[in-house]
């Protein structure tokens, strides 16, 4: 189940939340209820996996207690150490066995056949949510959760189980025990869960649908396009996955809001950045201070050295790229945004700093805007063509009559969804409240507008949702 | 995106702190509004979605058979086929499903300038050349192949809901779908390889059956080579269809008989010869294409006005059901159709075998809009038979078709004894067997150029030949 479903807003969330509000009166229900949920949540999408969810946590579970149980150093790092390598194990064998196999085959011939291993569903984010439970408590940041099944709420809250953010135990472990809900912050949660939703129904949905016209897939027919099909193409990729990813985090912000859960923010308009630097601290925030508080720092951070350091960088990075997938693009995504950081550190961040914004920024755009060309294609021929054909060496011209009607044909939407990219809208709304509240005193217009905005939201996304399940070519299809 | 309401109310600059207190409350009551309203608006959704009955099964502009509940086994439970089934089932057949798509469409409207608009297919972007003169000689690709035994290619499941028999509902295959000006054009894309199959499969077929028997072959162009002009497909990047139609002309054995329609058809381009909204040509395109066929069979073709006709309004076919264009539904189309004088009776074989008497011109007045089209021969049968009692000569033809023979069979019914069709797509029996069977002495087949240069309906057609 996504939350952009209409079975997900309809019969999921308004069931959850008609039981949670009216039937759970202690926080031990309001966690059973939570936990129930977020348990058929993740069955949704094939109970066989599960299992392995509910063991994943068993063990992190398990080692949580021996670390804060054990007197001694050595055995406290004995059962982490075990710990990371049986969880990372795990998402190794279930995420990366066909990635690793495919490129043993390629080199040596062995095995014959690669085994398909299905991607257990927000294996990647759980795994990274229970592993920074484990380690803050080796850290002794935290103390061990005694009870499995809150540990399992934590891992498995439906909220963020499949799509991030990627929240650490010790910032709601409080508000699983003791947590408020009062009247502004659901209200707070509503707005921000119906401008998620429509986000990702409206925007992205709509983004997706244009990038996938203008952008062929395989080298071939990528070969065939003119330019302007794959610059605009591209544009309207780097819009889609920044309001979809981002919408996913705003709904389960707001979601967590309704009930009283405050999940820290994901993204922070990253392509309003001036600098690779900068766009990392906006863009998927949560992972990002993953990889820097579990991995770049335990390495040594920069703290032993220059070499050292970049060194350091080059692991984040490959690390970062192959979370995102198990395939080279997504290493060598990674590791273009190293090389940018660390000519970034040593040569450019002075002259970025002196520039004037709007030259970083275009800088910044530059950069993240190919980047995606090695996100989104994943054979190495297909980027090659793509890059070509951006740059018309494939010989068919800048542009076409069937990509300009296209491009006509979304350029109002293209232009609203650029703007939803920045901080325009919410500026707007705080502009629009102020001009009510404190200039006009007729606070009720502003008050008005704020009712009916998520509702408006709500049923905008319903129709383009309905649209959704329509396939225009499934009957062309035999 | 509104946050803490609250304390910015508070924080409020000296002369406004009076209303500082007011507004605290008048937010909190917005908050309680908001929360009221917004669970309102799910509830009436979540109530609307779990009534089933309101629930639709089939969709009409779209022409198709929506999603089912799915069927419970527990590998599908344990693989969570069953689950994702769900979610498609609950979304596809949602309530009032028609009505949101058309306000979503609506809404689409706005996303930019739209006086043109071209909706994409899949794959194929740009045409082969197509090869001329001594260039457009293939050789051996298209020569007669030894029938193999083929595994039987099997006909696509095609169950469909009874309100939707006699629609249109296995449209041949078209790619991009450009519309401009309150009409919708099928671009055409040259498929060197997919003509040369089409060709051998022809000329596999000829050798065959001899001399005893006549094959016909009449490529029907699709409405972007007729009705635009030469400039604006080349910038379309559309292939020249008359091009297309002579390189498989080039490639026939040469007891095969052509039958080129594009001159005529174009020389009267400015007529209603296609629909704006569908993506057949009309009756009165059809009959540019039956002068050229009795032309080359050798028989004096009946004049249009020779027919009584029937006319049926606000046809909006198989393009606006694609692309929910409000241009294209602004602009209906009349499907006209011209009574044959011979006999308008025939019967029909249904996909499940059964056996319908029907008319050659049905009144299609009370047909669903988007399916007006079926007012020829029944739509698409896998077989079907015509019987003409003004002939008694003996002679037969058997059209192997898509759709858009329908609108020319009933041109076909005063010239023949006996009219059999069959449609490649559905039809399961042996193509030679009935050839033989029912002696027939005319084979045309009358194939869109679209679907000559399609790989699945080759695949079909194919199975046929090497039944």
């Amino acid at each position: 189940m996504v939350f952009s479903s209409l079975l997900f807003v309809f019969v999921f969330l308004t069931l959850n939340l008609i039981v949670y509000l009216f039937f759970a009166r202690t926080i031990r229900q309001k966690n059973i209820v939570m936990l129930v949920f977020s348990l058929i949540f993740y069955m949704w999408g094939g109970p066989r996996y599960l299992l392995l969810l509910l063991a994943m946590t068993a063990i992190c579970w398990f080692s949580g207690l021996v670390i804060e149980g054990s007197g001694s150093r050595r055995q406290r790092k004995t059962a982490l150490a075990v710990c990371c390598v049986l969880m990372l194990g795990l998402l190794g064998i279930f995420k990366y066995t066909g990635f690793f196999l495919e490129n043993l085959h390629g080199l040596t011939g062995f095995p014959k056949e690669v085994p398909n291993i299905v991607l257990p569903i927000g294996i990647s984010f759980y795994t990274f949510q229970l592993l920074s439970y484990v380690i803050d408590v080796y850290r002794e940041e935290i103390h061990a959760q005694r009870k499995y099944w809150l540990l399992l709420l934590y891992a498995s809250m439906f909220h963020q189980c499949i799509a991030g953010p990627i929240i650490r135990y010790r910032d709601i472990n409080r508000e699983i025990a003791h947590r408020t809900m009062d009247v502004r912050s659901m209200s707070e949660g509503i707005g921000r869960f119906a401008a998620g939703l429509a986000k990702k129904a409206i925007l992205a949905n709509s983004c997706a649908k244009v990038a996938d016209t203008l952008l062929p897939s395989g080298a071939e027919a990528i070969r065939q396009a003119p330019a302007a099909a794959l610059w605009a193409g591209m544009l309207f990729y780097m819009l889609q996955i920044y309001l979809d990813f981002s919408a996913y985090s705003d709904m389960a912000i707001g979601m967590g809001r309704m009930i009283g859960f405050h999940y820290k923010e994901n993204f922070n308009y990253p392509y309003t950045a001036v600098s690779v630097t900068d766009f990392w601290r906006r863009w998927h925030i949560s992972l990002s201070t993953f990889f820097r508080d579990y991995v770049y720092i335990p390495l040594g951070g920069n703290r032993k050295g220059e070499p050292r350091r970049v060194l350091n960088l080059f692991i984040v990075w490959f690390l970062t790229g192959l979370w995102h997938g198990a395939s080279w693009n997504f290493i060598l995504w990674g590791l273009y945004f190293f090389v940018f950081l660390v000519i970034e550190k040593y040569l450019l961040g002075p002259l970025l700093d002196k520039l004037p914004k709007v030259c970083s920024h275009v800088y910044l755009v530059l950069v993240v805007y190919f980047g995606w060309v090695l996100f989104r294609f994943e054979s190495l021929s297909e980027i090659g063509a793509v890059f070509q054909g951006m740059f018309g060496l494939n010989g068919n011209g800048f542009i076409n009559m069937v990509t300009s009607v296209q491009i006509k044909n979304e350029l109002f939407f293209l232009a609203v969804a650029v703007l939803a990219v920045t901080p325009l809208a919410k500026k707007l709304v705080q502009a629009w409240k102020e001009l009510w509240t404190k200039r006009f005193y007729v606070p009720a217009v502003y008050y008005v507008f704020e009712v009916l905005l998520p509702p408006a939201f709500l049923i905008l996304s319903v129709m383009a949702l309905v649209g959704d399940s329509y396939n225009p070519f499934i009957y062309f299809q035999f | 995106m509104i946050r803490n309401n609250g304390e910015k109310v508070r924080e409020g600059s000296g002369h406004a702190r009076g209303h500082g207190q007011k507004n605290a409350k008048n937010s909190y009551i917005a908050a309680l509004a908001r929360i009221g309203v917004f669970f309102l608006v799910m509830v009436v959704f979540a109530v609307m979605g779990i009534l089933i009955p309101l629930r639709p099964k089939v969709s009409q502009i779209e022409k198709r058979t929506l999603a089912k509940f799915p069927s419970f086994s527990f590998s599908r439970f344990w693989d969570g086929t069953f689950f994702s089934e769900m979610d498609t089932w609950y979304a596809d057949t949602f309530p009032m499903r028609e009505q949101l798509l058309s306000a979503n469409a609506s809404l689409n409207r706005l996303h930019g300038l739209q006086s043109e608009t071209i909706i994409a297919g899949k794959d194929q972007k740009k045409g082969d050349q197509i090869p001329t003169g001594e260039d457009a000689i293939a050789g051996e690709e298209v020569q007669a192949s030894t029938p193999e035994p083929q595994s039987q290619t099997q006909a696509p499941d095609t169950a469909v809901d009874e309100s939707l028999v006699g629609a249109d509902v296995v449209p041949e295959v078209f790619g991009d779908v450009y519309i401009t000006d309150g009409r919708a054009f099928g671009l055409f894309y040259f498929v060197q390889d997919y003509s040369n199959r089409y060709c051998r499969l022809i000329n596999t077929l000829q050798a065959q059956l001899g001399e005893q028997r006549t094959i016909y072959v009449l490529p029907a162009p699709v409405n972007s080579g007729i009705v635009l002009n030469d400039e604006a497909q080349e910038k379309l990047g559309s292939s020249d269809q008359k091009a297309a139609a002579e390189y498989i002309f080039a490639n026939l054995d040469e007891r095969v008989k052509a039958v080129p329609v594009y001159d005529n058809i174009r020389a009267h381009a400015d007529e209603y010869v296609y629909f704006r909204t569908d993506h057949h040509w009309t009756a009165l395109g059809a009959y540019y294409a039956y002068q050229e066929f009795a032309k080359v069979k050798g028989v004096e073709p009946h004049s249009l006005d020779s027919f009584q006709k029937m006319e049926f309004d606000g046809f909006l076919g198989s393009f606006y059901s694609d692309s929910q264009s409000l241009e294209l539904q602004e602009n209906p189309d009349q499907v006209t159709a011209y009574i044959p004088n011979g006999t308008n009776q025939m019967t029909y074989t249904e996909r499940d075998g059964t056996v319908h008497e029907w008319k050659v011109v049905a009144d299609a007045s009370d047909y669903q809009k988007s399916a007006m089209y079926s007012a020829f021969v029944a739509g698409d049968n896998p077989y079907s038979e015509i019987h003409n009692p003004q002939i008694t000569d003996g002679s037969s033809c058997l059209v192997i078709k898509e759709s858009y023979a329908n609108a020319f069979i009933p041109f076909l019914v005063d010239h023949y004894q006996d009219i059999y069709f069959i449609d490649y797509r559905y039809y399961k029996g042996s193509l030679r067997g009935l050839i033989e069977e029912k002696d027939i002495k005319d084979i045309l087949f009358l194939n869109n150029l679209s679907s000559i240069n399609a790989d699945p309906i080759l695949d079909l057609m194919e199975g046929l030949v090497n039944s």
